[in-house]
């Protein structure tokens, strides 16, 4: 199945310039497989969101999700 | 800091006082809201002769403590109707503490056209006749004041906006390059120093020694720690000095929550384009700054220099809030114009927040169109700088301009407009613009951080659950840490760190000579609401101020299509303590 994936700030230097991916996974792919097929460092990801709502390691990921990651941020 | 030093406006008279004893545990917010409530009629009229403008550095502004030096100006606020803090960063803080003043209180009626400059050094204050000042933009004010006064000296400026007593407009006080590009801005506090016929004052702690502490072992300990917990948290040590507040533009994007097209929608296609991901890259390639410190001392150094293509530079302290308003919340997806727009707030002297929410209104209701980032920059320099009519209209802020156009959705609590979050998608954040004393409020608790950020918990954004009590915690730690002279954005350490609490108490401990424990804090925190509500009690408020503007009821906001569903009955148990 298709899901797209968004990486921002400092995760970037790990996927693309844009931070965007479009790509295929198994049924049944958590957001925490989907972290090592990407290669990402799982630790340096603070934030988790699928389709804009916070989402979880475990989560099990469905057909056309959007996967968000992003480091440790903050502001005001 | 001993010294409360008095000026009347009337007899152009100045009075050292020696601090009560009182308010000997009071700083920043925490002595600008109590002198407000003890010396201020809560009925008066905000630009009249019974309000006053308190100037206060932090209880521990001016020591060792990391990111120490921040300013908070307190008054009744011209937008509001209700008391004020306003909070700064720059290098007037730390000149004042220095200087040994708790307070400046500016009291009494304004003269009638005629402005002047308040001068405070080691030999004394003095008030001079300020007519070669007045209808300069701020940049000019403060260069004009440091080639006269010194490099070193700190300025603190309203530009024209605050002469023509607008109601949106900020107080600017010198960064470490001398730029007039640090505001006390929410509020209008700029025209209630425009009323009292201030144009500036500068400070000079030339000759003087950098406050000392009652036991110095104790607290070099303790800011040494301190310093060590902001350091390595990922946020303050890395995030935020990399990429700054910008940062939040695609993260408060992506949750769906991104005020965009006035408060219409909670996403903009175009956020990538004025992300801090983009300021940093064009940081790096056109020669501005990342890693910017507001004053001495601190040490996660947030901000930023924004420069030109061709390398010149156009304005510091663009933050996510002016980058957000003038951008998604505008519909304009340019960077260097957002920055243009910043340049030309700071210089006129308005708060970027409610000119862009204002703005935003505007388009709404027809004057310009969504996207016109011209028609933005025309507005600010042929109308608001000029004080056209339609100026001055534009420059009481965004409920007037909604009044003036017919249009009701218009973001504004208290009269104060709402910043970058909306509440629909981030529910910690609508309690507290809701109900803080302050009006539309972000930083006063910022529900942001367990809502989106994970910071300090978790709480579900879209969902009121939680939301009541998140919000009156940070209310009440920010209260307090507002009043220590501490820069707000200590909090992503301390929230995940409690710890960091008892260094902060030792640090007042070893500099006072006093026993603060943790809980004092929260006590001082609780106390300083408790005044401020009050005085908004005597000034006419009631809990039908404490609600969001009804169309947040109304309008689902995508993508998530939620509403405000925060009951009544919720929203009055905040301060329940």
């Amino acid at each position: 199945m298709e899901v797209e994936v968004r990486v921002f700030a400092t995760l970037r230097k790990y996927l693309n310039e844009q931070g965007i991916l479009q790509l295929r996974v198994e049924e049944g792919t958590t957001i925490r497989d989907l972290i090592k097929q990407l290669q990402l460092p799982e630790k340096e990801i603070t934030i988790i969101m699928v389709n804009g709502v916070r989402g979880e390691l475990d989560q099990i990921l469905e057909s056309g999700d959007r996967a968000a990651f992003f480091p440790p941020i903050g502001g005001g | 800091m001993e010294k409360i030093i008095r000026i009347n406006m009337e007899d152009l008279s100045i009075k050292v006082e020696k601090i009560p004893k009182k308010y000997l545990n009071l700083g920043g917010r925490g002595l600008t809201s109590q002198i407000v409530a003890d010396e201020v009629k809560p009925t008066c009229e905000p630009l009249g002769k019974y309000n006053k403008l308190i100037i206060s550095p932090g209880l521990l502004t001016g020591s060792s403590a990391p990111s120490s030096g921040r300013l908070s100006v307190g008054a009744k606020s011209p937008l509001t109707g209700g008391i004020k803090e306003s909070n700064s960063g720059g290098t007037a803080a730390q000149r004042l503490a220095r200087l040994g003043i708790g307070a400046l209180i500016i009291e009494g009626e304004g003269p009638k056209e005629k402005f002047y400059l308040l001068r405070i050094s080691k030999n004394g204050q003095e008030i001079l006749p300020a007519d070669d000042l007045v209808g300069l933009t701020t940049y000019k004010v403060a260069h004009t004041l440091q080639e006269k006064y010194g490099k070193k000296a700190a300025v603190i400026t309203i530009g024209p906006a605050g002469e023509m007593k607008m109601a949106m407009a900020s107080i600017a006080i010198t960064d470490l390059e001398g730029n007039a590009a640090r505001h006390a801005g929410r509020g209008g506090l700029g025209a209630v120093m425009g009323a009292k016929g201030i144009k500036a004052i500068v400070l000079d702690d030339t000759g003087i020694e950098k406050v000392k502490p009652q036991n110095p072992e104790a607290f070099k300990e303790a800011a040494r720690r301190f310093t060590k917990a902001l350091t390595e948290h990922p946020v303050t040590g890395q995030g935020l000095p990399t990429y700054g507040t910008a940062v939040l533009v695609n993260i408060i994007n992506e949750a769906g929550a991104l005020p965009t097209r006035n408060f219409s929608t909670g996403r903009f296609d175009r956020a990538e384009k004025i992300s801090g991901e983009t300021m940093a890259q064009r940081a790096k390639e056109r020669g501005g700054k990342m890693g910017h410190a507001c004053h001495a001392g601190c040490v996660i150094k947030c901000s930023n220099a924004y420069h030109a293509e061709n390398g010149e530079y156009i304005t510091s302290g663009c933050e996510y809030e002016t980058i957000w308003g003038f951008g998604s919340n505008c519909d304009i997806d340019d960077l260097d114009a957002i920055a243009q727009m910043d340049r030309l707030c700071d210089e006129i002297g308005i708060d970027t927040i409610e000119t862009a929410t204002t703005m935003g209104v505007a388009m709404e209701g027809g004057m310009l169109s969504f996207g016109d980032a011209q028609g933005i920059i025309r507005l600010l320099k042929e109308e608001i700088l000029s004080g056209t009519t339609v100026g001055k209209m534009l420059g009481q802020g965004t409920a007037i301009v909604g009044k003036v156009l017919g249009v009701t959705r218009v973001p504004v609590v208290k009269g104060q407009s709402i910043p970058a979050y909306d509440p629909r998608g981030v529910k910690g954040n609508a309690v507290t613009y809701a109900t803080s004393p302050m009006g539309a409020d972000h930083t006063a608790g910022y529900g942001v951080t367990a809502n989106i950020l994970n910071v300090g918990g978790k709480v579900d954004p879209l969902k009121a659950e939680g939301q009541i009590e998140l919000s009156r915690n940070l209310q009440v730690a920010t209260a307090a840490i507002d009043s220590l002279g501490f820069c707000l954005f200590i909090a992503f350490a301390v929230l995940d760190k409690p710890e960091c609490l008892d260094d902060i108490v030792q640090m007042v401990n070893a500099q006072y000579g006093v026993q603060w424990q943790v809980d004092d804090i929260i006590k001082l925190g609780q106390k300083i609401l408790k005044t401020e509500i009050e005085f908004n009690k005597k000034a006419g408020f009631t809990v039908a101020d404490d609600r969001l503007p009804e169309f947040f009821q109304e309008e689902a906001l995508a993508p998530h299509n939620v509403v405000d569903d925060l009951t009544p009955e919720e929203l009055d148990s905040v301060f329940n303590f």
